[in-house]
C-alpha cells in the first residue's frame, strides 16, 4: 500500500504538461468491420475505371498521402490539391483541407463522387457492393439492404484505426525516453516561436483554421475554406496540418510546393511569423518533427 | 353474468394498474434522461467558456479541448434532437432546436476566434521580443507608445488605447527602413491593429451568446410540459389510492356481510321457523355435547282434535303460546334448553343431578300449563300436556317410548323411560305382522274357520260362527292381532271381503245358518257395502240364513248408518247380533234401539262364570234384559264343563267354545 502510494505522484506526473497529446497505442474498434473495409480500401471496383482505390492517393509507403504535388484519379485526370494524410485523421476536427467534412463517413463523400478522383456515385458504389461484397456484408449486416452507408462506415471503420502511435515523441511526452539536445531546442523553438499556436494537440494541427500568410501574402489559396463558406474572412484560411509523419509525407502544403522539410519550415516562418530562421533554429525543428513518425499502423499488417 | 362482469372489471383494473406503473416509470425514465442530457449541455456550455478564456488567456494552448467539448455537445443535440419522447415536448423541443442552432452558431465562432487568436497572440509576442531586437533613436518614443498601447489595449480588452495606434503606425511606416527587425515589427503591428478589433468583437459575441438562457428556458418549458403529465400521473395514483382503499372497505364490509350471514344461517339451520325454539337438529348436537342430560318431551294433548276444529292457524298459535309457555314455567336454575321436535312435540334438555326431582317437576310443568289459558281472539283453551322423560340414551327415542307409554296410560300425565318398556318390541312386532299382513292379503292366503254354535235346549249345531285366520308358512294364526294393523294401513276391508266371499261361497247350497263379523268400519266403507250388495243380488237365499254380529265399540258415532244398515238386512232375512256384549263400551240403550235378534255375552263375563258371584249376577241381568226385549242370548268362551253347565243353569240360549268345538277349516 505504502509503495503504492510513493507510485502515485509519478503516474499522475508521468505524461508531460504540454500542448501536445501522445497518440493512444491502441483504439477501439471493430474488427469484422474493420478488415472489410481494408479490402475496400484497397479495392480498385470502388471508381469509373475500376483503376483507383483509397489507397491510390493514401498510400502506406508514403505515411498514408501521396507523393505527387496532385493526385491522379480516373482515366488520368489531375486533381486540384495535395492529398492530405489519411493516418491519425480520426483526429481531425474537420476533413479536407478547408474542413468541409465533419467526419470520415462525410469525408468519404468527397473523393468517391469527384469526378476527377474516382468518379462514383452511391448507387454505383451500391452495385459494386451487390456484386462483390454481398456476402461479406450480409455477415456484419444480418437482414439489411445494402447501401451506400455501409460503404462509409466500413472504410471509415477502417480508416479509424490507421493510427501511428508510439513516435519517440509521444515516447517522450510518456517519459518513457529522452530527446536528443537538437531535438529539445527544437521542440523549445517551435514553441517559442509561436509554431504551437496553431499546430497543437493529438495531432500537432488539425484543430483549427488558420490563414496561411497572416504577415505575407500567400501565392494562391486553392482549395481554401473560402471555396466552402464564400465567406470574406476564410480567404487563404485552411485547417491547419497535422505534423505527424511529416518526414513521410511530401511534398508539403495545399499545393505541394516543397518536397523539402526546411523549406517548408522556412516558408512558414516567413508567411505567418514574417521572420527569416537561423540555421540552427530551422535545424533544430527539422529534428524536433523527426520525432514525430510513429508506427506504420499494425492493421495494414494483418490480412 | 354478474360474475363475468366482476371478472372482466377485475382484469381491467389489473391491466390498468400494469400499463400504469409501466406508463409512469417510463415517464420518469424518459424525462430523467432529457434533463441529464440538458443538463450535460449546460455543463459542456461551461466548460466551453471556461476554455474560451483559457485560449485567450495563455500564450499558447492546446485547442483539443474544444474540439472534444464540440463533439460531446454535438452528440448530445443529436440524441435530444431524435429523442421521440421529447419531440413529444412541443414548445420545449421548438426551443431545443432554436438552442441547437445558437450553440452550434457559437462553436463555430470559436473556431473563428482561434483563426484570429492565435496569429494576434504571436504578433505581441514579436512585439515584445522585436522591440529589444531594434536600434532605437529619436524614434524611440514612437515603439515604445505603441507598444504599449498594445499591451494596454491587450489586457485591458479596451479598444480606446488603439486610438493613437494609427497615428504612430503611419510614423512608422514613412520611416522606410530596410531594416528586416523593423519591417517585421510593422507587420505585426499592422496585423495586431486589424485584428485585435476582430478579435474584441468575437469575444464579445461568443460571451454574449444567449445559450445559456435558451438552454435554461428549454428546460423550465420542458418541466412544465412534464408537470401536465405528471398531473395526470398524480390524479390516476389519487384515483388508484381511492379504488384501493374503497376495495378493501368493500371487502371487510362483505367479509362482515358474510359472517353475519353465516350466522343467521347457522341460526336458521337450529331454528325452529314457527316457535323461535332450537330444533331436533340442534337437540342432536346438544344430547352430544352434553354431559349427563335428561330430555323431556312435551306433548299437547288432543293437538290433532284442536287443528282439526280450530283450523291449522290456530294450531300454530297453540305451538307458538306452547313454546313461551315451556319457556316461563320450567324453572330456569336448571338451565334448559328448549326445543321443538316436530308437530305438537317439544323438547327440555337439561344437565341431570341427583337433586333433580323430575316427577315433581313434571307434574309441576302439567299442573301449571293447565292453569294457563291460551287466549286467541273469542277463542280460550285450556291445554293439557303428556310428558315423557328420559335419561337412558339414545335420548330422543326413548324420551319418546316414554311419551307413548304415558298416552296408553291415562292416569299419568308424564312418565319416566324404563328400559323394561318393551315399547321397541312391540314396535318391531308391528313390523313384521304389518309384512305378513300384507303378504297373506295379496296372495289369499287369508282363509275362513268355522266354529260350531250349539243350542242349550236341543245340545245340537244350530249354526257356524265364519272366524278369519291367516297363514304365515306352515302357520295358522288368529286374525284378531292383526286387525289393528289392518285398520291402520287401510286393508281392513281387504281381509272383511275375502272371508265373506269364501264363507258366501262355502254356504250357498247349504242351508245351514252361520254367522259373519262385521264392524262399524266395514258398515261404512262403501266398497265394502257394495260388495254385500253384489252377494245379496247374487245368492238373495242365504241371507235368510246368516247372522252379522255387530261388535260395539267406541267408533260408532253415526248410529243412522248403523240403523240402516240393520234394517236393510233384516228385510233381506238376515239376523242381528251385538259382538261381545258387556264389555267395554255396551250400552243397553243403543241396544234397544237398534232391532237386535241376538246378544253374544263378551268372553271375559263367560269364563269365570262357574266360580264368579259378580259375573253371574251380571250375565243374568244381561239375560233378564234379552228376556224382556225378545232377545236371544249367546254365551262364548265356553271352555270346559263347569261353565257350560252354568250357563245352562242361567238360562242362555246358545254356547261357543272350546269345550263344545273348536274352530275349524270346514264344518
Amino acid at each position: 500500500m505504502r509503495i503504492l502510494i510513493y507510485l502515485l505522484p509519478i503516474f499522475l506526473f508521468a505524461l508531460r504538461n504540454e500542448p501536445i497529446t501522445p497518440i493512444p497505442e491502441t483504439i477501439k474498434f471493430d474488427k469484422q468491420k474493420v478488415l472489410l473495409g481494408k479490402k475496400m480500401f484497397f479495392d480498385t471496383s470502388f471508381s469509373s475505371d475500376e483503376k483507383i482505390s483509397c489507397e491510390s492517393c493514401h498510400m502506406p509507403e508514403y505515411g498514408g498521402a501521396d507523393p505527387r504535388v496532385v493526385s491522379i484519379g480516373v482515366y488520368n485526370k489531375l486533381g486540384n490539391i495535395q492529398s492530405p494524410t489519411v493516418y491519425n485523421s480520426v483526429y481531425n476536427f474537420r476533413q479536407f483541407w478547408n474542413g468541409r467534412a465533419k467526419n470520415l463517413k462525410e469525408q468519404i463523400l468527397g473523393p468517391t463522387h469527384n469526378s476527377v478522383e474516382m468518379g462514383m456515385d452511391k448507387r454505383k458504389i451500391v452495385k459494386v457492393l451487390n456484386q462483390k461484397y454481398k456476402k461479406e456484408l450480409s455477415k456484419i449486416y444480418p437482414n439489411e439492404k445494402i447501401s451506400f452507408e455501409m460503404f462509409q462506415d466500413l472504410v471509415a471503420e477502417f480508416e479509424k484505426v490507421l493510427i501511428t502511435p508510439n513516435c519517440k515523441f509521444d515516447k517522450w511526452l510518456r517519459n518513457e525516453v529522452k530527446l536528443t539536445k537538437l531535438e529539445v531546442d527544437g521542440y523549445y523553438n517551435f514553441k517559442k516561436l509561436g509554431c504551437i499556436n496553431c499546430h497543437n494537440g493529438i495531432n500537432i494541427g488539425g484543430n483549427s483554421f488558420q490563414k496561411i500568410g497572416v504577415i505575407h501574402k500567400a501565392e494562391d489559396r486553392i482549395g481554401d475554406r473560402y471555396e466552402f463558406t464564400h465567406n470574406q474572412n476564410d480567404k487563404y484560411v485552411y485547417k491547419v496540418s497535422t505534423l505527424r509523419n511529416i518526414t513521410l509525407t511530401a511534398p508539403y502544403f495545399h499545393n505541394g510546393i516543397t518536397n523539402s522539410l526546411e523549406k517548408a519550415i522556412n516558408l512558414m516562418a516567413y508567411y505567418n511569423l514574417g521572420l527569416e530562421l537561423s540555421d540552427y533554429q530551422t535545424k533544430s525543428i527539422v529534428a524536433f518533427l523527426k520525432t514525430l513518425t510513429g508506427d506504420k499502423p499494425k492493421i495494414l499488417e494483418e490480412k | 353474468m354478474k360474475k363475468l362482469i366482476f371478472i372482466f372489471l377485475g382484469v381491467f383494473i389489473v391491466g390498468l394498474l400494469i400499463s400504469f406503473n409501466h406508463y409512469t416509470r417510463e415517464y420518469f425514465n424518459n424525462n430523467d434522461k432529457i434533463i441529464k442530457k440538458i443538463n450535460t449541455l449546460k455543463q459542456k456550455e461551461l466548460k466551453l467558456n471556461s476554455e474560451i478564456l483559457s485560449i485567450s488567456l495563455y500564450l499558447y494552448r492546446n485547442f483539443d479541448e474544444i474540439v472534444n467539448l464540440e463533439k460531446e455537445i454535438d452528440k448530445t443535440l443529436k440524441d435530444l434532437e431524435n429523442d421521440e419522447e421529447f419531440k413529444k415536448h412541443k414548445f420545449s423541443y421548438r426551443y431545443f432546436l432554436e438552442y441547437k442552432k445558437a450553440i452550434l452558431e457559437k462553436i463555430e465562432s470559436i473556431y473563428r476566434l482561434e483563426t484570429i487568436i492565435a496569429p494576434l497572440k504571436n504578433s505581441d509576442m514579436y512585439i515584445a521580443e522585436l522591440i529589444t531586437k531594434l536600434e532605437l533613436k529619436e524614434n524611440k518614443k514612437y515603439f515604445l507608445n505603441i507598444t504599449s498601447q498594445i499591451f494596454l489595449a491587450k489586457n485591458s480588452f479596451d479598444l480606446t488605447f488603439l486610438n493613437d495606434l494609427d497615428k504612430n503606425l503611419l510614423y512608422l511606416k514613412n520611416i522606410n527602413s530596410k531594416n528586416k527587425f523593423y519591417i517585421t515589427f510593422v507587420k505585426n503591428v499592422e496585423l495586431f491593429n486589424k485584428l485585435f478589433p476582430e478579435y474584441v468583437t468575437q469575444m464579445d459575441r461568443i460571451l454574449n451568446f444567449e445559450t445559456k438562457k435558451e438552454l435554461d428556458n428549454v428546460l423550465n418549458k420542458f418541466l412544465k410540459e412534464s408537470n401536465e403529465k405528471l398531473n395526470i400521473i398524480t390524479f390516476v395514483s389519487v384515483l388508484l389510492i381511492l379504488f384501493v382503499v374503497v376495495s378493501i372497505l368493500l371487502i371487510l364490509y362483505l367479509f362482515f356481510k358474510l359472517e353475519k350471514e353465516n350466522q343467521i344461517l347457522e341460526k336458521i339451520s337450529i331454528t325452529d321457523n314457527l316457535t323461535k325454539l332450537y330444533n331436533r337438529r340442534k337437540l342432536e348436537i346438544d344430547i352430544k355435547e352434553a354431559k349427563n342430560p335428561v330430555l323431556l318431551i312435551v306433548n299437547i294433548d288432543r293437538f290433532k282434535y284442536y287443528n282439526d276444529f280450530y283450523g291449522t292457524q290456530i294450531g300454530d298459535f297453540i305451538l307458538q303460546e306452547m313454546a313461551q309457555l315451556l319457556k316461563i314455567e320450567f324453572p330456569k336454575n336448571y338451565n334448559p334448553s328448549f326445543y321443538r321436535l316436530g308437530g305438537d312435540d317439544f323438547g327440555i334438555l337439561f344437565e341431570y343431578n341427583r337433586n333433580i326431582d323430575l316427577e315433581s317437576i313434571s307434574a309441576k310443568l302439567i299442573k301449571n300449563i293447565q292453569n294457563k289459558s291460551i287466549k286467541h281472539k273469542d277463542i280460550e283453551l285450556h291445554i293439557s300436556v303428556s310428558i315423557g322423560i328420559s335419561f337412558i340414551q339414545p335420548l330422543i327415542e326413548t324420551a319418546d317410548i316414554a311419551l307413548k307409554l304415558t298416552k296408553k296410560n291415562t292416569r299419568y300425565s308424564y312418565s319416566i323411560y324404563n328400559p323394561k318398556f318393551n315399547e321397541r318390541e312391540a314396535i318391531e312386532r308391528n313390523l313384521i305382522n304389518t309384512h305378513i299382513l300384507k303378504s297373506a292379503i295379496e296372495n289369499d292366503r287369508i282363509i275362513p274357520y268355522y266354529q260350531p254354535i250349539f243350542s242349550n235346549k236341543t245340545s245340537k249345531i244350530v249354526k257356524y260362527e265364519v272366524l278369519a285366520r291367516i297363514i304365515d308358512g306352515d302357520k295358522i294364526m288368529s286374525i284378531y292381532p292383526f286387525l289393528n294393523i289392518a285398520k291402520e294401513n287401510k286393508i281392513y276391508k281387504n281381509i272383511t271381503q275375502m272371508i265373506y266371499k269364501k264363507a258366501f261361497e262355502k254356504f250357498k247350497d247349504k242351508k245351514i245358518e252361520f254367522s259373519l263379523n262385521i264392524s262399524i268400519e266395514d258398515i261404512m266403507n262403501d266398497e265394502t257395502m257394495n260388495f254385500i250388495n253384489r252377494y245379496v243380488d247374487k245368492y238373495p237365499e242365504i241371507f235368510k240364513y246368516i247372522t252379522f254380529e255387530i261388535l260395539e265399540d267406541d267408533a260408532i258415532k253415526n248410529y243412522d248408518l248403523l240403523k240402516e244398515f240393520i234394517g236393510y238386512m233384516k228385510c233381506k232375512g238376515a239376523k242381528i247380533a251385538i259382538d261381545d256384549f258387556g264389555s267395554g263400551y255396551s250400552n243397553f240403550g243403543h241396544v234397544l234401539n237398534l232391532d237386535i235378534d241376538y246378544l253374544k255375552i263378551d268372553g271375559s263375563l263367560i269364563k269365570n262364570l262357574d266360580n264368579d258371584k259378580k259375573m253371574e249376577i251380571i250375565v243374568e241381568t244381561i239375560v233378564n234384559f234379552a228376556n224382556k226385549t225378545g232377545m236371544k242370548v249367546i254365551g262364548e268362551y265356553v271352555h270346559k264343563k263347569e261353565v257350560l253347565d252354568k250357563v245352562k243353569e242361567l238360562n242362555i240360549d246358545y254356547s261357543q267354545g272350546f269345550y263344545l268345538g273348536e274352530p275349524k277349516g270346514d264344518l
